[in-house]
């Protein structure tokens, strides 16, 4: 074997290497929403939220595979240019790199990409807890995870895309397409769902405590753990060195800067602004680094941590901003994935005005920026917000009152999550009361 | 079903790397499959919600030892 080939083969072993432990790692962020939504629900709904999220995975990952992978390639210059049809046709799933093949490691990128497909399937999943219909949420979720995402890295994470090739357009950490996309599909979906039963009494926000408050937020420190398997499958590696999605040469060590410093910072902002409510304050690591995730390749550390704390502090005042519209969202999902990314892209615009783009595209500017983030929000929302308008004409949206108030796990889920009867739901008084009733029997 | 005879030439390997028909074959009953799991769980649903709103046992069989009461 010649030297060059010796090289060759080891840039494809090392490869392969590097997205397999991305891979891995992302499965934490499943394992961490989970733990975290079963956490969030009421004792009486733990095992329906455990299987929504086992079967987000396995829906998704298997559709991803049948038709998603395409839209990737096809994408990137529609509706500003061309359908790459012909480009397109070689990620199909029956084409020759679409399985073991000795001469590609095509598996590996579709593995990392069917991971982050999961992963806005998995940020819907915790809002609509509790009263979504599991085959509905699925459906929902193969759109989102499955066409609707991959349409927006299309266009917004690949070295072709329209809003980098047209606007200049810069987001390292996939805040766009991931979650601003999942936030804002949410929203729609969240709109015509509903509130939980007795989440509103009488036009007023009652708050229904998780059940398992401590799981919650191990749950959501399994999430920071699989984000770093999120963003090293956010770099391009080669045996010339590391590259965003956009082509500028950027490293690991980039991306240990900005994620723990937006990890501290969103925590410290959140707890200062919530009072030190558990909820918000471990969420606030979540908020951090989707803050800092489009400019986290260029950011100084502390610029970083400063875009993290006010990313922090904003999320219990969004959360409140979306309570006020009658919007139950459980986890505050929107919030934190949508309301976050919207902010950090919106930042990244101003904050990185003036980086130059490779091959002559225009410079990251504020105004791609913003313009990229609003029609990025339209493509999550307006999907998101007919096929559920669609399901809930159909009846198919939301389970009835009476299994509502029951709890999931002792209807369509047989079996039973803690059997010696502990913990139990406590029941605000409120709840009790003819308010609930009369608001089951409109 | 191998599409290979031997080993020497670089390329596809999986089983009916050598037929696109058989393996759109393969991806439709795949749809398929995942369309059948999504009915089979409205069904599902359907059932268990009307036993519970009816006040049936949703499965056949014994109560489990430990099971809740109702809520």
């Amino acid at each position: 074997m010649s030297p060059e080939d010796t090289l060759a083969s080891m840039e494809s072993v090392i490869t392969d290497l590097f997205y397999w432990v991305s891979i891995a790692l992302m499965i934490a962020i499943h394992a961490g929403f989970l733990a975290y939504e079963v956490g969030a629900s009421r004792s009486k709904n733990v095992l329906a939220a455990a299987m929504k999220n086992l079967l987000t995975f396995a829906v998704v990952v298997s559709t991803f595979f049948f038709f998603g992978w395409w839209f990737y390639y096809a994408f990137p210059q529609f509706p500003a240019g061309a359908l790459d049809v012909s480009g397109a046709k070689d990620y199909l799933p029956w084409a020759d790199i679409s399985g073991p093949n000795t001469t590609s490691v095509n598996g590996i990128f579709w593995g990392a990409f069917a991971l982050f497909a999961a992963t806005t399937g998995s940020i819907m999943s915790g809002a609509v807890l509790e009263r979504i219909r599991t085959s509905a949420f699925l459906i929902l979720t193969t759109v989102l995870g499955s066409v609707v995402w991959i349409i927006a890295a299309a266009w917004s994470w690949h070295g072709n895309g329209w809003l980098l090739t047209e606007w200049g357009w810069h987001d390292f950490g996939a805040a766009g397409c991931v979650h601003l996309i999942a936030g804002a599909f949410t929203l729609g979906v969240l709109i015509n769902l509903g509130p939980r039963i007795g989440r509103f009494v009488n036009g007023k926000a009652v708050t229904i405590p998780p059940h398992n408050l401590p799981l919650t937020m191990l749950g959501l420190m399994l999430i920071f753990v699989g984000f770093f398997g999120f963003l090293m499958g956010c770099v391009v590696y080669t045996n010339t060195g590391y590259f965003s999605i956009f082509g500028n040469p950027t490293n690991l060590s980039a991306i240990a800067f900005s994620t723990l410093m937006g990890l501290a910072g969103g925590i410290i902002g959140a707890y200062v602004a919530s009072k030190g409510e558990p909820f918000w304050t471990i969420s606030g690591g979540l908020a951090g680094v989707i803050s800092v995730a489009p400019g986290m390749d260029l950011y100084h550390p502390a610029l970083a941590f400063i875009i993290a704390v006010v990313g922090g502090s904003l999320i219990p005042h969004i959360g409140k901003l979306i309570e006020r519209f009658g919007i139950d969202d459980v986890v505050g999902a929107v919030t934190v994935h949508g309301g976050c990314a919207f902010y950090g892209i919106v930042v990244s615009g101003f904050v990185l005005w003036g980086y130059p783009n490779i091959e002559g595209m225009p410079d990251v500017n504020p105004l791609g920026q913003i313009g990229g983030a609003i029609v990025l929000t339209l493509l999550g929302f307006v999907p998101g917000y007919l096929i559920s308008l669609a399901l809930k004409k159909a009846k198919m949206l939301r389970i009835p009152p009476e299994v509502e108030l029951a709890g999931l796990d002792l209807s369509e889920v047989p079996a039973t999550p803690y059997p010696e009867g502990i913990p139990v739901t406590r029941l605000n008084g409120s709840m009790n009361g003819t308010a609930v009733k009369e608001e089951v029997n409109a | 079903m191998s599409p290979i005879s031997d080993w020497d030439t670089p390329g596809a390997v999986f089983t009916g790397a050598d037929s696109t028909a058989v393996l759109v074959l393969f991806v439709v009953l795949g749809i398929l499959i995942v369309i059948g799991f999504l009915v089979k769980m409205v069904q599902h649903e359907n059932h268990a919600y009307a036993q519970m709103i009816n006040h049936e046992p949703v499965e056949r069989g014994p109560a489990a030892e430990g099971e809740p009461p109702v809520y």
